[in-house]
């Protein structure tokens, strides 16, 4: 499922068995973008969610507007028990949650 | 001619999708020193973050108007919008990463003109 077509940033959401949602943002997180990947991961939560993962490849840029993004993920998902997690992320978006020290928050 | 002769002017509608021109050129600029890549990452990001501020609740109708320079062992970036009010305030986030990514930076309202001043220096020179 394609969430965005924004050229930036496409989102895409994988569903897979056992509540596990995957959302797969690609292209640039900024202050533009950030809203569609929030949409993205709050759409993507539901009573049967148990792990939602935002795998972050396909990600080259990040700044304090996807970060906030993913805290309210985050934290949606912790409303519905579910776990949050963050993978495959770049060394450039690794850098940006390393400096904020959100890694160990995001990362497994 | 270098960019240490003639800053470089660009102004560009104050609109969040357009943030990433400013990313590319700041990215450009530090190119002309010897900046590692980490440090020119580093430098997109805290353009991004800085002026992102600036344009915070601007429409179309509004422009950045972005001087860039090259001084020595530094990339200076100083951003302009005009009549565009009191700044909003700086998020937690956006003050960790410009702390951290930055040399300095300077937030100001002058006559309801919104400004920053952004520098980024290369790393290990002295002076």
């Amino acid at each position: 499922m394609t969430h965005s077509t924004d050229p930036v940033l496409t989102i895409t959401v994988a569903v897979a068995a056992g509540g596990h949602v995957v959302v797969r943002p690609a292209g640039e997180v900024d202050a533009a973008t950030a809203p569609e990947l929030l949409a993205a991961l709050l759409g993507a939560c539901s009573p049967q969610l148990t792990v939602l993962e935002v795998d972050m490849a396909g990600v080259a840029f990040l700044d304090s507007a996807g970060i906030s993004a993913l805290l309210a993920g985050r934290a949606r998902a912790a409303e519905h028990g579910a776990r949050f997690t963050v993978s495959n992320v770049q060394p450039v978006v690794r850098r940006v949650l390393d400096v904020t020290g959100l890694s160990e928050t995001f990362l497994d | 001619m270098s960019t240490e002769d003639t800053p470089v002017q660009l102004t560009i509608p104050a609109l969040p999708r357009l943030l990433r021109i400013a990313r590319v050129t700041a990215a450009s600029m530090a190119a002309e020193l010897p900046f590692t890549l980490q440090d020119i990452e580093d430098l997109r990001v805290a353009v991004d973050e800085v002026a992102a501020v600036v344009i915070d609740g601007c429409d179309g109708g509004s422009s950045l108007e972005l001087t860039m320079s090259v001084d020595g062992d530094r990339v200076t970036i100083r951003g302009l919008v005009r009549g565009a009010g009191e700044l909003p305030e700086l998020h937690p986030v956006a003050r960790d990463l410009l702390d951290l990514l930055a040399d300095s930076y300077t937030f100001d309202v002058a006559d309801g003109d919104r400004s920053f001043t952004l520098t980024k220096r290369v790393q290990g020179v002295e002076g």
